[in-house]
């Protein structure tokens, strides 16, 4: 495994970076945002650590997804106006990354497809490998703080809309995001509970 | 090789907020819950990064209820607390109907919702299964539909609710007033279990339930179990339901922390007022004050000499046998004493009313290095002494400024009506001498009489004044009372 050493420019601390995708991360002691380009590492400045303790994942937790093991590298959480929802990125041990949406504790897996969404006409009802979806919420949301490692420089503040959906028998997810670029969609499958273990789950929360 | 070590899970440790509108301390169990009501005051707060705004004012009748914010359930061997009461009303043909939701909420597992509808509990969750119909909200009542993971459903009701009433947190913001649409379904197969879609602002969203015995809850709930009072008791269905307080009236305890705190900063208002009423007819009382006396005393002066008495001629005993008292040798008192040095006048006379109050001021502002005693006795008519009183006035140039007094104040109660006049001696020295002789400058006495207010007024002026800030006081006690939660570990 190959692990890059790299020293906050805010407060000086090191931190070995062992995903070789990882763009930016979030200094685990001065909350800074660090990202790196081709000359050298960047604070992009603004504040974003989160608080802790309160969502099923953490950051640098360990478990098994789907009898996969994974350690969760990162997140993102977005603030939807009348809520919040966290986007876990995960490294698995095999190598691969994946993305689990946590809102209101339900747990989605999330992977982006190569195809760009409709424009939002007020569609109740959409269709992407031929896997037909339908739409549950439609809102703006805004990027309002990150932690740990991450595979793209967040952009705070950033606000695009969205749009949420299930399949009709409840298993698969869809995510379309609208930004500045023609969009992006993103599939993704419901995990039961028990899909998704931790090895300190928690339970004993007081 | 060892599997690297994940780190340890980071501590949940509630945070504390302080209410926009009342400064109490709210505990926020998550920051994901962005809506809380605060459990002192009854506002409305959006929780943001720094502050949270205050969306709505409390609601003054709160309805009773069976759990109370951050009771714990356990499920299926998962703790959940309950997070936040509401309550929703529901009209159908003009009746109006009520449903009261308990949102269950642990970290780690989400939401349950615990429901007491129609004289049933039920306990429900999200799904994201959809029916198998374009619109669930045109189906005709009693229409069968089959959800797409091949279960059967009859619908049972549709129609609109509206929030009516919300305490505790959320991980969303809600408003009274909020309505959402609902298509309720019961299961073909089992009346005991049902599915619900619901939208609201554009958005839809789908769950299951089933209903849950009153037992079944005593459990859940860690009570013991008692008699299944609700549930029991048979309600007609569309009628107005009785609050839970009608069913669980004398076996659930209530929080009454808020109306109670509301009730002591009234109180406390109350009494603040009547201390401030109080005050002002003091006020008013003292404004009007008559002068009944006003003579300035120059130094070296000296009274004319009292008239002499009139001679008095021995009485003859009556009875030359009746024996004759003894001379009286005992030495004089000390009132008697004969004034050495210094000046002793009468003043002029006045009337007083019966239940007056004097107030006599001696000054003199031109003393310097000197000093000044004043010995003054209250006189009713001729020789009643009622009241003797003495002050001393002393201002030297090297003395704390704060320490020197040019003018002192004497109060007498007069209880009787009559005419009274002042005897004053005046004695004084400059330097330091304790030696006294004439006043050194020329001492001003003045004398005002006002009405007395009556001594329950001032207890009461005391008493109600001690009495708003203790309630104050203490309604901000009550207003810190620990959370059932904080008690619960304070207990472990």
């Amino acid at each position: 495994m190959t692990l890059r050493e790299v020293s906050c420019p805010g407060c000086g601390a090191p931190r070995r970076i062992a995903n070789p995708a990882t763009m930016m991360f979030v200094c685990a002691y001065c909350g800074s945002p660090v990202y790196w380009d081709a000359e050298q590492v960047r604070s992009i400045g603004t504040k974003a650590a989160l608080t802790e303790g309160f969502t099923r994942l953490y950051r640098d937790a360990r478990g098994s997804l789907r009898g996969k093991r994974f350690e969760t590298l990162g997140r993102v959480r977005y603030d939807f106006g009348r809520g919040f929802w966290d986007e876990w990125y995960l490294r698995c041990d095999d190598g691969t990354t994946a993305w689990l949406t946590e809102d209101n504790h339900e747990l989605c897996l999330e992977w982006r497809v190569n195809e760009f969404p409709p424009p939002d006409n007020g569609f109740a009802r959409v269709t992407f490998r031929g896997l037909e979806f339908v739409v549950e919420e439609r809102g703006e949301a805004q990027c309002i703080g990150a932690e740990g490692e991450l595979p793209f420089v967040v952009s705070f503040g950033e606000r695009y809309r969205y749009i949420d959906g299930s399949s009709p028998d409840g298993k698969h997810s869809l995510g379309i995001e609208y930004d500045a670029g023609p969009g992006a969609v993103f599939l993704g499958d419901w995990l039961a509970h028990g899909e998704l273990t931790l090895d300190d789950e928690g339970e004993d929360w007081t | 090789m060892n599997e690297p070590v994940g780190r340890i899970r980071p501590t949940l440790v509630p945070r504390t907020v302080r209410c926009t509108a009342c400064g109490g301390t709210l505990t926020q169990r998550s920051d994901a819950l962005r809506f809380v009501v605060c459990r002192y005051c009854g506002a409305h707060l959006e929780l943001g990064d720094v502050e949270a705004r205050v969306l709505a004012k409390g609601e003054r009748n709160r309805p009773g209820f069976a759990y109370e914010i951050d009771h714990a359930f356990v499920w299926e061997g998962v703790r959940y607390v309950v997070a936040a009461r509401m309550v929703f009303t529901q009209e159908d043909d003009g009746e109006v109907s009520e449903t009261v939701e308990y949102l269950l909420w642990s970290p780690r597992r989400g939401t349950l919702y615990l429901d007491y509808d129609d004289g049933r509990w039920l306990l429900s969750w999200m799904v994201h299964v959809m029916p198998r119909c374009d619109d669930a909200f045109s189906l005709a009542e009693g229409a069968h539909v089959n959800t797409h993971d091949g279960q059967g459903w009859t619908l049972e009701e549709v129609g609109t609710s509206r929030l009516a009433y919300i305490d505790g947190s959320l991980p969303w913001v809600a408003r009274v007033g909020d309505t959402v649409g609902y298509a309720t379904f019961r299961a073909a197969a089992d009346r005991d279990k049902g599915y619900e879609v619901e939208r609201d602002h554009g958005e839809i969203e789908f769950c299951l339930f089933r209903a849950v015995s009153r037992q079944e809850l005593d459990v859940a709930s860690g009570k013991p179990k008692e008699p299944d009072t609700a549930a029991a008791k048979p309600r007609e269905h569309g009628g107005p339901a009785p609050s839970l307080d009608e069913d669980l009236e004398g076996i659930l305890p209530r929080d009454d922390t808020a109306a109670t705190r509301r009730w002591l900063l009234w109180m406390s208002g109350a009494a603040a007022c009547f201390c401030l009423l109080n005050l002002g007819v003091a006020a008013h009382a003292s404004s009007s004050a008559v002068q009944v006396l006003d003579r300035t005393i120059p130094p070296g002066f000296k009274p004319p000499p009292p008239p002499p008495p009139p001679a008095v001629e021995k009485d003859e005993p009556d009875d030359p046998l009746e024996p004759v008292e003894p001379p009286d040798n005992s030495p004089p008192e000390p009132e008697e004493v004969p004034v050495v040095g210094g000046v002793e006048l009468p003043t002029g006379s006045f009337r007083l009313e019966k239940d007056t109050f004097l107030r006599i001021e001696f000054s003199a502002p031109a003393l310097m290095n000197s000093w000044a005693s004043v010995d003054v006795a209250v006189v009713q008519g001729d020789d009643d002494a009622t009241h003797i009183m003495d002050a001393e006035l002393t201002r030297y140039s090297d003395d704390d400024p704060d320490e020197s007094t040019v003018s002192d104040t004497l109060d007498a109660w007069i209880d009787d009506p009559g005419s009274y006049h002042l005897v004053v001696r005046l004695l004084g020295a400059r330097g330091t001498s304790e030696t006294g002789g004439d006043i050194p400058v020329p001492v001003r006495i003045q004398a005002w009489a006002m009405p007395r207010l009556p001594l329950p007024f001032y207890l009461m002026a005391i008493a109600s004044g001690v009495m708003a800030v203790v309630l104050f006081v203490v309604s901000r006690v009550t207003g810190r009372r620990r959370t059932p939660a904080e008690k619960e570990e304070d207990d472990e």
